[in-house]
């Protein structure tokens, strides 16, 4: 399980990486690589040409940027899963960090990476929609946005034009009187998610919910996004929990043998992820660390 | 191995050209052509080889083994004689069988070329399961076998029609193990040189049979023994997989003579999910007869083996799975009848059990469904089954494979299940209940009866070295297993030396020139009691040099030195009195080979207890709480039986929530990576408590008793029981791997 | 006018503190790099798809898998193989403990289990002290086919807790 003949390219500057990748249709860009180069072990991959980023230290970065949190795409999994400022500001996205794989595929593996490999069954595209980050992208013909919501376009697709990469993702911070929760099933630990849920809650000072959406992964081409106006105004209560769960998980139409396994997999994680996200709203501070 | 230092097959392969194999992409086809002209052209490459390039067109896998005539008579044993090819030539039966081979300077660059090599087919109808392929109606995938039947036999003793008559209970069920097997952590491979100064081609594999691996080579090539040496280099692991011989091997033998060639196949992963042999894949339709206290009266079963597109081993699993269903129970009255099929799926070998697991499920399950109508607990109705101290030793009325009739040597089976109980009793559901609130919890318990250290011999050498030490070999090959420190200190005990003084070195074929191999947990009992033996015959030689040197009549021998009247000679001095200027120069090396002969098998038993959970919402199964009590002989290292046990409970648990290779129905194997075929990992295994209860066998003369395969046989119907029970009762559990999705049906069951 | 990018370059890395200068084919893998050019065979392929962990090396001193990454991705960074663990005081206890626990068998998964294994005895971040459990979760991404895990878990816990205090393994 060799790769086929590729070539190599280093980069110094995300404006040399962008140059590169406008002249080759053909090549692709490779942070850690962990998704890439499986698939080029299996020659399901053949980029003309490897363009790695993963050295662009201008992109590993994480800071605060008024209401939103800002990662460089090249920040690895295993930062977001044990770096303090992302447990703080964006929880959701540092626990669902934890699911990915195991701790050396983490190691070397980044957000930007997960999020232009568009695997729908993966942990960071699910978390972004949730959180409604925003994408910097960027090409040698300038700068644009890209909602999270818009981003994931079908199985391995995103909105992404051939000679654009990610350079930042924004993510508005947690903020007091919201909560979260993230819940994955899988056969084994580190697996592919059979199903998983995200979810964010805002609830007013007098503890009627202000907005709720929730996302989940595993059962389309792409993760899907839910919001509950319907919910505005209403009492959180496991009723309701239960209630939103079987609305959106039968809102599914997973391309698998058994629909009907999938979709009750999709209703639990949803139902566990919005009370958990209920329970987190009352932990002091509001937005808290992740459990 | 800690160093990094370990030397398996694809360390050896610098400076050899290497091998990819072309390997048919269809489930059964004719080739229509092959086309390998830009393969052939590419840099780098150095040929392109098929069959008849290679003078094998035509040539099949030999048979590696007859079964014994006795057992054949005894149970109708009817084999076809399968002709499995080296090479296809002008016919497929299963994605990924070999073709052709590419030979490159390296890897990257053999499967650049390999892809660039086009095979046309004409396809043909594929058969992906037993039952299908057993119907008349169903084209045969091999001219002469129109039935697409391998092999089958039928025994029977009591009265089971009458037993079934007048039984107060009688329970049906239909119990599937789906395909699965060894998935070894190092794959397969071959590294073949020509040494054109002596004469022969120099194999290596990473094999567990490394004598059969090389007759296998003589009988197609028609190689002298002298021509070819088959050496085992560190394996990393076999599990039975590779107790096999493969078409692989024998070409790579070939191609290193042909080309003149230094060549190495380094198996990839995906290849080994497509190619290496694989096992289980039966289905049992079971009925079992029980009184109203729910004593066994008759059992009755036929059973199908699906073989894939072929074995080497089907004799013997479909033995296996016929003796064992008899399991450590009083039966007074049996009637088995069992088949193995061919289908376009891969070649099938031993595994871990091979059989015995299978059979073991069918008859565990049945128990216990007799057990919930009797209205009686898993355990009671093997208490009342199990065979005690006054029923042993308990004759059988068939032979086993050997043509020995059976008669389980053992000592007392309800020790075993007490001593289980009594180690995981089910109280301890309660406690993982408040441990794990999101599952249901539930206990199972499951014996296993298994015979070891199957014949017919094996061969061992010892020879002293220069300094006065040792040098042992066996013809067991080393897979993990510890043989190198388990035959060092058999020798080490019956030559009465320190350990340190002994060493083992894993065998070739040619410093040791007979032997059988690892595998059906023969390595202690038959190895090691051949290295025994060799070392008591070494001592007789040796005396008679301490005798001469010492100018004695005789000599006693104690302690690593021989005596007489006063005066003591060590090992050393018998070696240096060899050396040229010696007393001794010019005589016969102090070095034997010994073969040891093994009457029949010797038998161990087992009973495994399980406390596992069922999630609650998703049916995802944890395995909680785990312990074997096992009846096995003298341990000549506890901790490596401990660990040979340990790791099987591993793989049992693996088959039975996890494991299957999965085919499409145009025979498209679906689970080529570990994406889809899932190894159980740390997470996945809970602490394992082991009891050994020590029976001493005088069937050999270390008193062992095999443990290779004992960890795995009970697994699945342990775990299948206990989340019956985690479900509360009204489920049963027929098939493994355990489908989750399956469980949540019947949580919904039991909910309404 | 553009040139093709090469599909062979000149990389220099350290491995196991020595300064290693290449000429390696671009999709030549870290891997095969190791084992093939500079004869370093104690990191294994299992699977080249990232799952078994047989591979795992430590690069600039994390764990990652060799079988999914280009030996090119590794000009001017630091790699440390099963070979190099002496480096680390935590490898000597590991390998001791290992041989008496039956923490190997067949030994082929051994050099990635020891690779992770040390990064967990020097991890800041694991809550320490460790227990079986948080050892089996932070080493599931390793695959043993031969012991069960029981040797392998038992052995890490004894590495983790300092010379002559009491036993720790799980029961």
């Amino acid at each position: 399980m060799k790769p086929a003949a590729v070539c190599y390219q280093r980069p110094d500057s995300v404006a040399e990486a962008l140059e590169l990748l406008a002249q080759d249709a053909e090549a692709k860009l490779m942070a850690g690589g962990q998704s890439l180069i499986t698939l080029m072990n299996l020659r399901l991959a053949r980029p003309s040409s490897v363009i790695d980023i993963g050295r662009l230290a201008e992109l590993n970065r994480v800071f605060d940027d008024t209401d939103d949190l800002v990662l460089g795409a090249l920040v690895t999994h295993r930062t977001v899963e044990t770096d303090p400022l992302i447990a703080a500001r964006a929880p959701l996205l540092a626990d669902a960090a934890r699911y990915i794989g195991h701790v050396a595929i983490r190691n070397r593996g980044t957000i930007g990476g997960s999020v232009a490999h568009a695997d729908p069954a993966a942990e960071i595209p699910l978390a972004t929609v949730v959180l409604g980050a925003t994408f910097h992208v960027e090409s040698v013909s300038g700068r644009r946005t890209v909602a999270a919501e818009e981003m994931f376009v079908s199985l391995y697709t995103n909105a992404l034009a051939a000679d654009e990469m990610v350079t930042w993702i924004s993510i508005p911070a947690i903020k007091p009187g919201q909560g979260w929760g993230f819940v994955e099933f899988a056969h084994q630990h580190g697996d592919y998610g059979l199903a998983g849920a995200g979810c964010l809650l805002t609830v007013d000072p007098d503890g009627r919910i202000a907005a709720v959406r929730a996302g989940v992964l595993s059962m389309a081409d792409r993760p899907l996004l839910f919001v509950a106006d319907d919910a505005v105004g209403k009492m959180p209560s496991a009723q309701l929990w239960r209630t939103l769960a079987d609305r959106w998980a039968d809102a599914c139409e997973p391309a698998v043998e058994d629909t009907d396994y999938a979709r009750r997999l999709c209703r639990a994680a949803l139902a566990d992820a919005l009370a958990d996200a209920h329970r987190r709203v009352n932990a002091p501070g509001g937005g808290g660390h992740a459990d | 191995m800690l160093g990094g230092r370990g030397r398996f097959l694809a360390d050896l392969a610098a400076g050899a050209a290497h091998v990819v194999f072309i390997r048919s992409s269809q489930a059964h086809a004719t080739i229509t052509g092959i086309d390998t002209t830009v393969a052939e052209r590419m840099p780098g490459v150095h040929g392109v080889f098929g069959a008849a390039d290679l003078g094998l067109d035509g040539a099949w896998i030999p048979a590696l083994t007859t079964p014994d005539p006795d057992f054949s008579a005894a149970t109708s044993l009817e084999l076809a004689e399968q002709r499995l090819p080296i090479l296809a030539v002008d016919r497929v039966h299963y994605v990924g069988q070999p073709i052709a081979v590419v030979v490159a300077g390296d890897r990257y660059v053999a499967e650049d070329a390999a892809e660039s090599v086009v095979v046309s087919y004409e396809t043909l109808p594929v058969l992906t399961d037993a039952a299908t392929a057993l119907d008349p109606d169903s084209p045969a995938l091999f001219g002469h076998l129109p039935d697409n039947q391998a092999a089958r036999l039928e025994y029977e003793f009591g009265s089971p029609d009458e037993a079934f008559e007048t039984a107060a209970h009688v329970v049906e069920g239909t119990y599937r193990m789906e395909r699965h097997g060894a998935v070894p952590l190092e794959c397969r491979g071959v590294l073949a040189d020509y040494d054109a100064g002596r004469g022969r081609v120099e194999v290596h594999t990473s094999t567990q049979v490394p004598h059969m691996v090389r007759n296998a080579i003589c009988a197609v090539t028609d190689w002298d023994r002298q021509d070819v040496v088959v050496s085992v280099p560190d394996v990393g692991g076999g599990f039975g997989t590779k107790a096999n011989v493969y078409g692989e091997e024998i070409v790579l033998a070939v191609l290193a003579r042909h080309t003149e060639e230094r060549v190495v196949w380094v198996e990839d992963r995906q290849e080994h999910l497509l190619a290496s042999a694989q096992a289980r894949d039966q289905l049992h339709r079971a009925r079992l007869a029980v009184d109203a206290e729910g004593a066994i009266l008759a059992w009755d079963v036929d059973f199908v083996v699906d073989i894939g597109a072929g074995s080497l081993w089907v004799a013997g699993i479909v033995a296996n799975t016929a003796v064992h269903l008899m399991g450590p129970y009083r039966i007074p009255a049996m009637h088995v009848r069992g088949c193995a099929a061919m289908t376009n799926k891969t070649l099938v070998a031993q595994y871990r059990g091979a059989g015995r697991p299978e059979a073991t499920f069918a008859l565990e399950r049945s128990l216990d469904a007799a057990a919930a109508v009797v209205g009686i607990s898993g355990e009671e109705i093997r208490r009342r089954n199990l065979l005690g101290a006054g029923d042993l030793p308990y004759a059988r009325p068939i032979p086993y494979r050997d043509g020995v009739p059976i008669c389980f040597d053992g000592g007392d089976y309800l020790a075993c299940l007490d001593s289980a109980v009594r180690t995981l009793p089910r109280s301890e559901v309660d406690v993982c209940a408040i441990e794990n609130p999101d599952h249901h919890v539930g206990y199972g318990l499951s014996s296993y009866l298994e015979a070891t250290g199957r014949g017919p011999h094996e061969t061992a050498r010892v020879r002293v070295l220069p300094s006065g030490q040792f040098e042992v070999t066996a013809g067991a090959a080393s897979a993990g297993q510890g043989h190198e420190t388990v035959f060092a200190q058999v020798a080490a005990d019956a030559l009465d030396v320190p350990l340190e003084q002994v060493r083992y070195r894993p065998c070739d074929t040619e410093q040791l020139p007979e032997g059988v191999g690892t595998f059906a947990s023969r390595s202690a009992v038959l190895a090691g009691s051949a290295v025994h033996q060799a070392c008591g015959e070494l001592i007789a030689l040796a005396s008679q040099r301490a005798a001469q040197l010492l100018d004695a009549e005789s000599v006693g021998y104690a302690g690593g030195r021989f005596a007489a009247a006063g005066t003591a000679v060590g090992w050393d001095e018998l070696a240096a009195a060899g050396r040229v200027g010696g007393a001794g120069e010019g005589g016969a090396a102090l070095d034997v080979s010994s073969v040891y002969r093994v009457p029949t098998v010797t038998w161990t038993m087992g009973v495994h207890a399980v406390i596992l959970g069922v999630h609650r919402r998703t049916g995802i199964v944890k395995v909680l709480r785990y312990a074997v009590s096992h009846e096995g002989g003298r341990e000549i290292n506890p901790r490596i039986v401990e660990g040979q046990i340990v790791g099987g409970v591993a793989q049992g648990i693996g088959g039975a929530l996890f494991e299957a290779w999965r085919y499409s129905p145009t025979g498209e194997p679906t689970s080529t990576t570990f994406a889809a075929y899932h190894l159980p990992l740390t997470t996945d295994v809970p602490p394992v408590l082991v009891n050994h209860h020590h029976v001493a066998t005088p069937a050999n003369p270390l008193g062992v008793r095999g443990a290779g395969e004992s960890g795995t046989i009970a697994v699945y119907a342990a775990v299948a029981a206990a989340v019956d029970d985690a479900l509360g009762g009204g489920h049963h559990v027929t098939t493994t791997p355990i489908g989750t999705a399956d469980l949540c049906r019947a949580l919904d069951k039991v909910a309404s | 006018m553009r040139t093709d990018p090469p599909a062979t370059l000149s990389i220099a890395v350290t491995v196991n503190g020595k300064q290693i200068v290449r000429t390696v084919a671009a999709r030549l893998t870290l891997a095969d790099f190791l084992r093939d050019e500079l004869g370093l065979t104690g990191t294994h392929l299992g699977c080249e798809h990232g799952v078994c962990g047989a591979c795992t090396v430590f690069v600039e001193g994390r764990s990652a898998r060799a079988c999914l990454m280009l030996a090119a991705q590794t000009d001017g960074l630091r790699v440390d193989t099963v070979e190099g663990l002496d480096q680390f005081e935590e490898a000597d206890r590991l390998r001791q403990a290992f041989a008496e626990r039956g923490g190997l068998q067949c030994g082929f998964c051994t050099p990635g289990f020891l690779v992770a294994a040390v990064e967990l005895l020097r991890d800041p971040d694991a809550e320490k002290p460790l227990t079986a459990d948080s050892v089996r979760e932070a080493l599931s991404g390793n695959i043993c086919r031969c012991t069960g895990y029981q040797g392998i878990v038992a052995a890490v816990l004894d590495a983790a807790t300092p010379a002559g205090s009491a036993d720790s393994a799980e029961s």
